[in-house]
Order: C-alpha cells, then sequence, then structure tokens
C-alpha cells in the first residue's frame, strides 16, 4: 500500500496535467512543472510514476497539437475552409484523447496504482 | 427483484425502446431528406419529421425516467411504491396523449392541429421542442404531477438516501421548468429568453440530477462500492452541474437581444459545464476500480461507462467547442449544433436510460441478468450505436466548420442553400452513419430475445481491475 503522501502527489500530477488541458492551459502546465521539479528526487516511486508520465505527455501531446496543427495549416493552406475543419477536428479528438488518457490516471492515482499513458507514456517509464 | 411493485417499471421500458425506434427511423428519414429535399414529400414534410424526431426523444426519455424512477425509488427507499395502480394508470395516459400528439403532426397540417386542440384559449403552440398542443401539455402536467405525487410519498414514508432525493428533486425541477412551456409572452425576446429555462434548464440543470442519482444507483449494484463514497461523489457532481448550469444558462442569451453581460456571463460559466462531467467520467472509473462485487451483468456496466465517457464528450468536450462568445458569434445555429446536440443527449441520456434498462430489465424478466449470448449481443449493439454515434458527431462537425467558413467566416459569404449543398458529402456520410446506428438498436432489441450461453455467477470476492 503507497503512503498517502505519494498518492496525495501522484493524484496532484494528474489534477494538472488534466486542468493543463481544460481549465488553465499554461498555468496548470507551469505548476506541474515546478511540482516535477522540486520532486523529483524525493518522490518515491509511485509519485515519480505519475509525475514523469504526467509531464512528458502534456509535452509531448502538446506538441502533436501544434505541429499536427501547423502541419495541416502548411499543406492545406490558411484560406481554406477543408483546412480549418481538419484542424478543429484533429484538435478535439487529440485533445479529447488526452483527456480520456488523464481520466484513467487520475483514477489510477487516486487507487495508489501506477499508470502508463497509451502511445505517448511508454518513453517517459521512470 | 427485491418490490414486487417494482414491476410497474417494465411497461415503461418497453415503451420506451419503442419510441426510441420510432426516433431513430424518422432520423433516417430526415437524414436522407437533407439531401433529398423531396423524400417523402408532401406525405412527410421536413418541419414535420424533425417535429416528431426531437418530439419523440423527449418523450421516450421521459418515459425511461418515469420507469427508471418506478423501479430504484422502491428499492432505495425499502419500501413498496406508494401505488402501483396509479403509475399503471399514468403509463396509459401519457402513451396515449404521445401517440395521439405524433399522429396529430403526421395526419393534421399544424395550423389545423392548432384549432383543433384549441390552442386559441391558452396559445402555447409554435416553439421548437414545445411544438405539443396545449391540450398535450396540460396532459403532461397531469402526469407529471401523479408521478411526482406517487413518487414522492414512496421517498417520504420510506429510507431517504442520497440517490433518492437527488432523484426526486431533478423530477422535481423537471416538472417546474415544464410550466415555463405556458408562459408565452408577445415579446420575443423574452419568449426566447424564458423558452430556454425548459429547454436548457432541463439538459443541462435538472437532467443532470437525474442523470447522476440513476448512474449513482446502477454503480451502488453493479460494483458494491459503499453507498457512503458513492452518495459524496454525486453530491459534489450535482453541486458543480447546477453551479455551471444554471448562470450557464447565459450562453443562449448572446444573440438574442438581452444585455451583453451575459457573453461574459454565459462564457464564464458555461466554459465550467465539462467539469462535473469530467467528474462524473472519473467518478464512474473510480467506481469500477474500486469494485467489490463481480456483477454478472457485464453489459449494464458497460453501458454506465459508456455513459460517463460519451456525456464528457458530447455535452463536455462538444459543447465547449462553440459555446465561448466570440466563437459562437459565428457558429450559432450551425451543423456544429446539432453535432453536440446529438452526441449530448446520447451520450448522456440515451445511454443512462440504456444503462437502467440493462441493468432492471432482467430482473424484472426474473433473471439477476440476461444470459451471456444476450449480453454478447447487447455489447455488439452497444458499439454500433455509440461508434455510429461519434461518426454521425464527427460528419456533422466537418459539415459545421465547413459552414461558418463559407457562409458566415469569409469576406464574400456565401448563401445558405449554395453551402447546404457544398457541404452534402457530410449529410450523405452522416446517412451513412446513421443507417449503421440502426443496425445497432435492432441488434438491441434483438439481445431481448437472445437465450442461451454459460452463465457467469456474481460473487462478491474482491477484483484486481489494475
Amino acid at each position: 500500500m503507497p503512503n498517502p503522501g505519494a498518492r496525495h502527489l501522484a493524484v496532484a500530477a494528474e489534477s494538472l496535467y488534466l486542468a493543463n488541458l481544460m481549465l488553465a492551459p499554461g498555468l496548470a502546465f507551469v505548476l506541474l512543472l515546478v511540482l516535477y521539479w522540486r520532486r523529483r528526487h524525493s518522490a518515491d516511486a509511485l509519485a515519480l510514476n505519475h509525475l514523469s508520465q504526467t509531464v512528458g505527455v502534456s509535452l509531448l501531446g502538446g506538441g502533436l497539437i501544434g505541429v499536427g496543427g501547423v502541419l495541416l495549416a502548411l499543406f492545406g493552406g490558411t484560406e481554406s475552409g477543408y483546412t480549418w475543419m481538419m484542424v478543429v477536428l484533429y484538435f478535439t479528438f487529440v485533445n479529447s484523447s488526452l483527456i480520456l488518457f488523464g481520466v484513467i490516471g487520475l483514477v489510477r492515482a487516486m487507487a495508489g496504482r501506477r499508470y502508463v499513458y497509451p502511445l505517448l507514456g511508454g518513453l517517459f517509464r521512470s | 427483484m427485491k418490490y414486487s411493485s417494482q414491476a410497474v417499471a417494465k411497461p415503461y421500458f418497453i415503451a420506451a425502446i419503442g419510441l426510441f425506434i420510432g426516433q431513430i427511423l424518422f432520423g433516417v428519414i430526415l437524414g436522407l431528406q437533407y439531401v433529398i429535399g423531396d423524400f417523402l414529400f408532401p406525405e412527410i414534410p421536413f418541419n414535420v419529421a424533425r417535429m416528431v424526431h426531437t418530439n419523440l426523444l423527449i418523450v421516450w426519455l421521459l418515459f425511461g425516467f418515469m420507469g427508471a424512477a418506478y423501479y430504484l425509488v422502491p428499492e432505495e427507499a425499502e419500501r413498496e411504491l406508494h401505488s402501483p395502480v396509479l403509475a399503471r394508470a399514468l403509463f396509459w395516459i401519457f402513451l396515449l396523449a404521445g401517440a395521439l400528439t405524433i399522429l396529430g403532426y403526421l395526419l393534421v397540417p399544424y395550423a389545423r392541429l392548432a384549432d383543433m386542440t384549441l390552442n386559441d384559449l391558452l396559445p402555447t403552440m409554435g416553439r421548437e421542442f414545445l411544438e405539443q398542443p396545449t391540450i398535450t401539455k396540460v396532459g403532461i402536467v397531469v402526469v407529471a404531477l401523479g408521478f411526482l405525487y406517487n413518487v414522492g410519498m414512496t421517498v417520504l414514508a420510506g429510507r431517504k438516501t442520497v440517490v433518492n432525493i437527488v432523484l426526486l428533486t431533478g423530477l422535481v425541477g423537471l416538472a417546474v421548468l415544464f410550466l415555463f412551456a405556458f408562459y408565452v409572452p408577445d415579446n420575443l425576446v423574452l419568449d426566447k429568453f424564458y423558452w430556454w429555462w425548459v429547454v436548457h434548464l432541463w439538459v443541462e440543470g435538472v437532467w443532470e440530477l437525474i442523470l447522476g442519482s440513476i448512474l449513482a444507483f446502477v454503480l451502488i449494484k453493479v460494483t458494491g462500492v459503499d453507498r457512503e463514497v458513492i452518495e459524496k461523489w454525486l453530491y459534489v457532481i450535482i453541486a458543480m452541474a447546477l453551479i455551471t448550469g444554471i448562470v450557464g444558462t447565459g450562453h443562449h442569451y448572446y444573440w438574442i437581444g438581452t444585455p451583453e453581460y451575459w457573453q461574459w456571463w454565459g462564457s464564464v460559466f458555461s466554459a465550467m459545464e465539462p467539469i462535473p462531467f469530467l467528474m462524473m467520467a472519473v467518478f464512474a472509473f473510480n467506481m469500477i476500480n474500486r469494485r467489490r462485487r463481480d456483477h454478472p451483468n457485464r453489459a449494464a456496466l458497460l453501458w454506465a461507462q459508456g455513459t460517463a465517457v460519451m456525456a464528457f464528450l458530447g455535452a463536455g468536450v462538444w459543447g465547449f467547442l462553440h459555446t465561448l462568445a466570440p466563437v459562437n458569434y459565428y457558429t450559432h445555429g450551425t451543423q456544429i449544433t446539432a453535432a453536440h446536440g446529438h452526441m449530448a443527449f446520447y451520450g448522456a441520456y440515451v445511454m443512462i436510460v440504456l444503462t437502467v434498462i440493462s441493468y432492471a430489465m432482467p430482473i424484472l424478466r426474473g433473471q439477476q441478468a440476461a444470459d451471456p449470448r444476450a449480453q454478447v449481443v447487447e455489447m455488439w449493439a452497444f458499439w454500433l450505436m455509440t461508434v455510429s454515434m461519434v461518426f454521425i458527431t464527427l460528419f456533422l462537425t466537418g459539415a459545421g466548420v465547413l459552414q461558418v467558413w463559407m457562409q458566415r467566416y469569409t469576406e464574400n459569404p456565401l448563401p445558405f442553400m449554395v453551402v447546404q449543398e457544398k457541404v452534402a458529402i457530410f449529410y450523405w456520410l452522416r446517412e451513412l452513419a446513421g443507417l449503421v446506428f440502426l443496425i445497432g438498436l435492432a441488434t438491441y432489441v434483438a439481445s431481448f430475445f437472445v437465450k442461451g450461453g454459460e452463465r457467469a455467477m456474481g460473487s462478491d470476492i474482491a477484483v484486481d481491475t489494475a
């Protein structure tokens, strides 16, 4: 059974990850980075797992959204309605998927269990 | 089943499914009319098909809610229903009134229907979703009062649980807010203002209480998690739903002639409306993760999980997509709204009714859970309907974004009908997805008649889902 402190830290990491995707983009990510930076050496395995997963997937997910959007705009041209249709659908799909993965991450953190995000999380195993 | 009076729920569920089939058939007709304008004209004009499609949705969901209440209230209150006879009588009244109204839409021109039903005495007809003749509306109020009396007396005389109280609060809210369907001011702005008190405060207010309580009830039953834990979640979720949803009504007031401050209030509060749906998803998955019972009804569990996810996507994500005033300035009333409406209604309310039917119907038919083979068919139906609804939503979103661009955003906007022709491919694709949905619904109905398979026994052993 993980200690309550580790579980709280894991829950905080997952909550900030979700807040970054929904409520306070950017601000929540900065707070998540600060949390990771300050606790990366002292956190136990569970908390470190959630901290590194959320920071890593936030960075990669943000990149995926940004790069994908720019590529679509470059190839489709910003003066085409079809480009914007693709951008909106792409953004909504990636953002929603990241949120739903985050929901599972938060549930796992609350249960005191480790979690590796599908597709992206494998790069950030701790 | 614990109490024999719970059996009154069964006809409500059957009627709900029957009307659901009608709704989808008219949906498929409507979808085709988007691309073949005179399909079935003049027998079923577009405006009539649309009215039947949306009205059937509302009526069958109400049947579903009432069935759910008649099933779960006695069990939660630990006593028989106050009056099963009244429940049965109200069922037939509601069904007859609903059927006559739909037949009226289909067989008589709307203006003549208004004359025939003495709309002049108290004019309430002609408003979207509230097209019902005044006499039908009066009937709905009578049924609602009788229903609330019956359920309320059961709750008052029995054990008062959070699930029952939240459900009753939602149902009372539903009935009270419907009274605004009778208030039709001459001023068009005021008319729209109060019209939303029925439409918005139902689906983004009190119906969420009904949704939350039904979901909590099913999760208590199938997961075996302590009631106290589930009840605490329910309190927080409904508080957030009301805090965000009530002032969030403002997102309908942006461009209808109301003061400008609604653009701020509406944007800020409705931007927070996804939060209770996100919490509902966390809640459902958390309870399933902590479950202490391996319930044999796997289909009900799947519907419950599906409700949480699809409600978040449809009501939360697709709602947020066009809720901020500067965005809504362009998207208002486009196919993006239709995309949101389809997935939100399916995810939040269709799926929760199918969840409770999936859980309760086998018990009402004398089983703990449906036969395994029937459950497999039901789960096929789940995936067929859910995936096709995702595609319906995506195609409508695609059509909506293009519509916004071509009709509203560019320097040389195109006329509405020109744009409709340009996005016709999306309507064809939506129709295809609609047909798959219809196949899913047929599969769902078929699952009630399938028997056999090796029966898994329920157990209370702790299961490790990690």
